[in-house]
């Protein structure tokens, strides 16, 4: 009955993590799957957003409107370093370095900022309920919901409007994009800066579970990588789908193994899919 | 095998779409074809395939009687295949000189005599003995498809397929290509240079019809007809695509 | 204008200076300086490490922490079982040559950003593995090497020939007809197979040469500090190879040692109050020589003189 319910919890705990997971996922396969930007910096969008939301709910005393203010500035930020490097965004290896080195900055502005220390955020929520024998805060769940009401705007925007349907062709085809009003760079301009909201609003969710440091952009942004790639680019669903799988096997891996071990196991798998996931394309190239 | 190439029932799908079906084609010893027709026909898929870049779903291809269908892509050149490819191939960030070398030198990599005197004798062939020293995104568009030329002779193939290797070169230059490709295949074999058989693929008639021995015309992924030039003008569907690009 | 061997001559004499005003750089500065120089060339080593697989063949790899924690604790064991000297580093070259094949083998697989993504899980699993593996690696509060030099301007001298000795061989293997392949895969390698090359062979050989190169620059670093860690194989050690190399100039032998000379130095000399902006610095840094110099400083350097020499003439790389 213990080993029962610790499972339960195991794969229900995974659930709500990967629903997070998802978000921040969700904002790299915009980035990456449909403008084709290798985005380095997505897991910094992320540490700046827990970050940023840390500050503003010690400034006005209230964690809620961190909600609205944090995305809004963290696309702001994401708006600002597409625009910095617009000129190497083709090209993947020097958008790797590029964003590379807005990872440095973000982080390194953050530890100017705000010190090394760990923060912690107490939870706007304190209420919790007991799952299978275990206390579970109301917030984990509350941030599990905002987090699909965003993926579910996000999907909205995706597929019915017209800025969407210009994200998903903007790649593929150019000169069509061009051709139908919205300016091709204003589109790389706003996605990026889409894709970066999401990871600030991933930022913001977590803000009160986890301890906030400059490094934990870095973290997640591997893993984060994996699950856009492994789900297959631009594939905003399969992103999600393979963001909660992976959260619910890595949850169910600590929960047997330790914790440094149940991460090696984890990576090992996806590193396996990574390189074995066999190429749907009939050429040799 | 008296047959240089052999292709049977050569066949393309990617994604559910027919690209070629059904080709046959031979190539004798000594023989240079042209294969025209409207654009999207195929043309240039089926020089992919006979370079080994694309693999085919049906059919096999045969070299000199030795079965390709199943080889890797780097192996096509070894046996005797060069490829020169729609878009100008040389690396841009190296010189002339070490994209000669680059071409040469594969099969003999540390004999550093004889590369250098093959790409030597490359570079006097295409008349650029002069600006071996300069990188390749200086020269000018006829420059690096006359440096495809040399790099496709360096391995010394038996068999060059050109796709659209006068396209978008001034007409000089484009004269100077088509004049040394029919000097190396009527070369004497023992020439350094020389090739037994070629396959081009060409919009511009004139071209076609003054290089080629044998013409095939393509459409909708598959031979309508193939036969000497003289042939061939008669045929229905090319009259009607002849008359059609008048003047193109 | 020069032709190809004037050229060949003024490169010569062009690095023969600085390498000579380093070899009597001991006799004139104070023992924090020679030990500063002596890290500064160990750093150089692994930069050219990454120069190889990046600047030259065109991978884009973050493993290189790998080698470098695999080449500290293979000297480590080395010293501890009293192989000497020579042999534990001809250890490290083994085993890190023989590691570069079979990551190589294996990354090669893939490429683009899923090869960025293999190889910096890669590096990420080998520290977990590290962490996790105290009786191999003592975690990390790591182990101590057992020393058997003499002074720090003895280890200068140690440090200062196995550079030089790693720079000339690399300088050999991208003139040579390798090295023309490594260059033309990392120009198009779809051309390079075309033309016959065995494009996936070159580049795990590339690998392994790197490894070597890493895992000697590691082994050095452990023999220089006296200590290594599992912190070792922490992927900031492929970033900071990266960004030396970026900032001197990718695709060149002098560069990567210019890049971890002048960002070593500058970190040194930062003091305690403005060393917290260093990462800053250096993230603008990166995003500046990204946009606007690719070619790093070697690569200004060549582009100036071009201009001032002949006006227009191409110079090649070096």
């Amino acid at each position: 009955m213990e080993l029962v319910s610790q499972i339960l919890f195991g794969l229900l705990n995974g659930v709500i993590w990967g629903i997070s997971l998802a978000l921040i996922s969700s904002g790299l396969n915009v980035i990456f799957g449909l403008l084709g930007i290798v985005n380095v910096a997505h897991g910094s969008f992320y540490m700046m957003g827990a970050f940023l939301a840390w500050f503003l709910s010690l400034r006005l005393g209230t964690f809620w409107p961190a909600l609205l203010l944090v995305p809004a500035i963290v696309g702001f930020l994401g708006i600002l370093a597409e625009f910095l490097l617009k000129p190497v965004e083709k090209d993947h290896s020097l958008s790797v370095l590029g964003t590379f080195g807005v990872t440095l900055a973000l982080q390194g502005t953050a530890l100017v900022l705000w010190g090394g220390a760990p923060k912690r955020l107490t939870s706007p929520i304190q209420a919790s309920f007991s799952l299978f024998g275990t206390g579970y805060s109301y917030y984990r769940i509350l941030a599990a919901g905002v987090s699909i009401v965003a993926l579910i705007s996000l999907w909205f925007i995706l597929e019915r409007t017209n800025f969407g349907l210009k994200l998903r062709a903007v790649r593929e085809d150019a000169d069509l994009s061009v051709a139908s009003g919205i300016p091709v760079p204003w589109i790389y301009s706003l996605g990026f800066g889409l894709g970066a909201a999401l990871a600030g609003l991933s930022g913001t969710l977590v803000a009160p579970m986890v301890s906030i440091t400059p490094e934990m952009g870095l973290r997640i942004f591997a893993v984060v990588f994996l699950i856009v790639i492994a789900g297959g680019l631009g594939r905003v669903w399969n992103a999600v789908t393979f963001a909660i799988a992976f959260s619910v096997v890595r949850g169910l891996l600590t929960t047997f193994f330790d914790p440094t071990s149940g991460l090696i196991a984890t990576f090992i798998l996806v590193l396996v899919f990574l390189l074995f996931r066999p190429n749907p394309v009939t050429s040799r190239r | 095998m008296s047959d240089l190439l052999s292709i049977r029932g050569l066949g393309l799908k990617i994604d559910g779409k027919e690209i070629l079906r059904g080709v046959d084609m031979e190539l004798a010893s000594g023989e240079i074809k042209g294969v025209m027709g409207p654009n999207g026909a195929g043309k240039s898929t089926l020089l992919r395939l006979l370079a080994g870049e694309l693999q085919p779903t049906t059919g096999e291809l045969t070299l000199c009687g030795q079965d390709m269908s199943e080889r890797p892509e780097r192996e096509f050149s070894r046996d005797g295949i060069s490829y020169i490819s729609q878009r100008p191939g040389p690396f841009r960030d190296l010189t002339v000189e070490e994209n000669l070398r680059g071409a040469a030198q594969r099969g003999s990599l540390f004999s550093r005599k004889s590369v250098r005197g093959k790409v030597d004798r490359l570079a006097k062939l295409i008349d650029m003995e002069r600006k071996t020293d300069v990188v390749v995104s200086e020269l000018s568009y006829g420059e690096m498809r006359t440096l495809d030329v040399a790099m496709a002779l360096a391995s010394e193939p038996l068999l060059l397929l050109a796709d659209e290797p006068t396209a978008g070169v001034s007409g000089g230059v484009a004269g100077d290509i088509v004049d040394l490709f029919k000097d190396l295949c009527e070369s004497n074999r023992n020439t350094p240079f020389h090739l037994d058989g070629l396959i081009f693929v060409e919009h511009d008639k004139g071209t076609v019809f003054n290089l080629a021995d044998r013409v095939g015309f393509l459409h909708d992924g598959r031979l309508v007809v193939e036969g000497t030039p003289e042939s061939i003008r008669q045929h229905g569907v090319v009259a009607q695509y002849l008359s059609e690009h008048e003047f193109d | 204008m020069f032709t190809g061997s004037k050229r060949v001559l003024l490169a010569t004499f062009a690095a023969l200076v600085p390498i000579t005003l380093i070899g009597v750089f001991p006799l004139f500065m104070g023992r924090f300086q020679v030990v500063l120089l002596t890290e500064i060339i160990i750093w150089g080593v692994f930069a050219l490490s990454f120069d190889l697989i990046y600047g030259y063949t065109g991978m884009l790899s973050f493993g290189q922490s790998i080698f470098f924690g695999v080449g500290a604790y293979v000297l480590t064991y080395g010293m501890t079982w009293e192989l000497g000297l020579l042999l534990s580093l001809v250890m490290v070259l083994l085993s890190g040559a023989l590691l570069g094949l079979i990551i190589g083998a294996v990354a090669v697989k893939v490429r683009g950003a899923k090869f960025f993504l293999v190889t910096l899980v890669g590096a990420i699993l080998f520290h977990l593995v590290a962490l996790d593996n105290r009786w191999l690696t003592g975690g990390d509060d790591g182990l101590l090497v057992p020393l058997q030099f003499g002074g720090v301007v003895d280890n200068f001298y140690l440090i200062y020939g196995v550079g030089l000795f790693a720079a000339l061989v690399t300088l050999v293997i991208v003139r040579s007809p390798v090295g023309l392949v490594f260059r033309m895969i990392k120009g198009d390698k779809k051309r390079a197979e075309l033309l016959g090359y065995w494009t996936d062979g070159y580049r795990i050989l590339s690998f392994a040469i790197s490894g070597a190169l890493a895992g000697l620059a590691g082994g050095l670093y452990g023999y220089t500090t006296g200590f290594v860690s599992a912190d070792f194989f922490h992927w900031s050690y492929s970033a900071d190879a990266v960004i030396w190399t970026v900032l001197g100039g990718s695709g060149t032998v002098a560069g990567p040692f210019i890049g971890a000379a002048l960002l070593t130095f500058i970190k040194e000399s930062l003091s305690s109050t403005w060393g917290v902006i260093y990462p800053v610095f250096v993230g603008l840094l990166l995003i500046g020589l990204v946009i606007g110099f690719p070619g790093g400083i070697v690569g200004l350097v060549k582009r100036v003189a071009s201009w001032t020499v002949s006006g227009k003439e191409g110079s090649t790389d070096e």
